[in-house]
């Protein structure tokens, strides 16, 4: 069984080694989610680390830290959550998905916007 | 049972060839015979096409009935080189080339195996030389076509799987790879969405375009459940336009154009079930930049 290390009071993933060198789907997401939200919701510090990490992708992102913005503000987020050697893409990718998953779990209102987009157009035909 | 005869024609990558493509696709589509498709007038296909009439042929398949390529019939040599070259050739019955040349091979994923994908992507499309891009890069390129195969296994729902073929064209010095499934798609999707969340709206009045152009904008998703999405297709679009790129996606009846410098939205006179995307890289590693 794969074993985290911890550097002080900080556990440390190295996601390499816990999901593989290609993150991508849903299923994968759930297993580093299901690693992840306990800790930080016992107010344990975690560091994901990104190092062999070839492929991270959106839709793993989406179940793997988007859920988390359920229980915590992007700030407070940053202050438990951290990753360590990620590439630019990944920088990217990392903060569309964090943004984006702010609006849709703390900001309803923003997503039935987007919504309400098609729904105007439908409205104004008929 | 009787045979079908399906002409071939050249095909090319505008919207008059993807129309010609619909075309086929809708003398086959509820036909139950057997389908023979004949290459004597064809003289020119493209990545699209190729990945097309692969996915016809198993959509074909699939519905019990038998499709049959006529090799006999094909005498335009450069098309039949490219065919034996990509190993679409060889799925369908003829011998394939002992050389891969500036073809990318002709692929079938009935089921989504994302590390074949990937390793498909970095291998034999952006590794085979033609464009220069350190590690880093090629796998940052990975990373944005993959969200293409995710969203066709996702949302598309395809019952055969995803096709994809692609070329290196020298004397544009452009790499392209198309993408196709026969699911739902992007527009049916998004008007069977709205459906279900305003079940008082007639959402099959939407406008292809329109709902091709919602799905292209940020934190918008059709996924149920409690999850985000919405990140995919921006990102991609983001690269394209970044790195002087194109990317066409053609799903039911409309489609969209999205390059550095142009983002455009179409209701199309033609129509198929599913999802045909079309990438097209400048191979200039010059254009390459991830960052903001």
């Amino acid at each position: 069984m794969w074993r985290h290390e911890y550097w002080g009071s900080y556990m440390k993933i190295q996601l390499q080694k816990f999901i593989g060198p290609r993150c991508i789907t849903a299923e994968q997401g759930r297993l580093l989610f299901d690693e992840v939200e306990p800790r930080l919701l016992a107010g344990e510090s975690v560091i994901i680390d990104l190092e062999g990490v070839k492929t991270l992708l959106s839709l793993f992102l989406n179940h793997a830290i988007g859920p988390l913005l359920e229980h915590f503000d992007r700030h407070q987020l940053s202050e438990l959550l951290s990753f360590a050697n990620p590439s630019d893409s990944q920088i990217l990718t990392l903060d569309r998905v964090l943004e984006n998953a702010e609006s849709y779990h703390r900001d309803p209102a923003t997503k039935a916007a987007v919504d309400e987009v098609l729904a105007k157009m439908l409205e104004g035909m008929e | 049972m009787v045979q079908k005869i399906i002409q071939i024609p050249h095909i090319n990558d505008g919207p008059q060839d993807f129309a010609t493509l619909f075309n086929i696709w809708s003398q086959v589509n509820g036909c139950h015979q057997n389908v023979r498709f004949d290459f004597s007038r064809c003289g020119f296909l493209r990545p699209n096409a190729v990945a097309f009439l692969g996915g016809l042929a198993r959509l074909i398949e699939c519905r019990n009935g038998r499709a049959e390529f006529d090799w006999d019939t094909l005498r335009n040599q450069a098309v039949k080189n490219n065919l034996r070259q990509n190993g679409f050739a060889g799925q369908f019955g003829y011998p394939s080339s002992g050389w891969d040349g500036n073809s990318i091979p002709y692929r079938e994923d009935i089921k989504f195996q994302p590390d074949d994908v990937a390793e498909y992507l970095s291998e034999n499309w952006i590794g085979k030389g033609w464009l220069h891009v350190c590690e880093g890069l090629k796998n940052a390129i990975v990373e944005r076509i993959l969200e293409l195969y995710v969203n066709a296994f996702e949302h598309s729902k395809t019952p055969i799987g995803v096709f994809s073929c692609g070329q290196y064209f020298k004397q544009l010095n452009q790499l392209q790879l198309a993408m196709v499934d026969f699911g739902v798609g992007i527009p049916a999707n998004v008007r069977g969405y709205m459906k279900r969340i305003r079940p008082d709206l007639s959402a099959e009045k939407l406008k292809a375009a329109d709902c091709l152009k919602w799905a292209f904008q940020r934190m918008t998703t059709t996924r149920p459940g409690k999850s985000s999405g919405g990140v995919g297709l921006d990102l991609l679009k983001s690269f394209i336009r970044r790195n002087n790129g194109a990317l066409m996606v053609y799903g039911n009846d409309g489609y969209a154009v999205i390059t550095a410098k142009q983002e455009t939205y179409h209701s199309f006179y033609s129509a198929f079930e599913g999802t045909i995307c079309l990438i097209s890289l400048t191979c200039d590693e010059a254009f390459y930049c991830l960052t903001h």
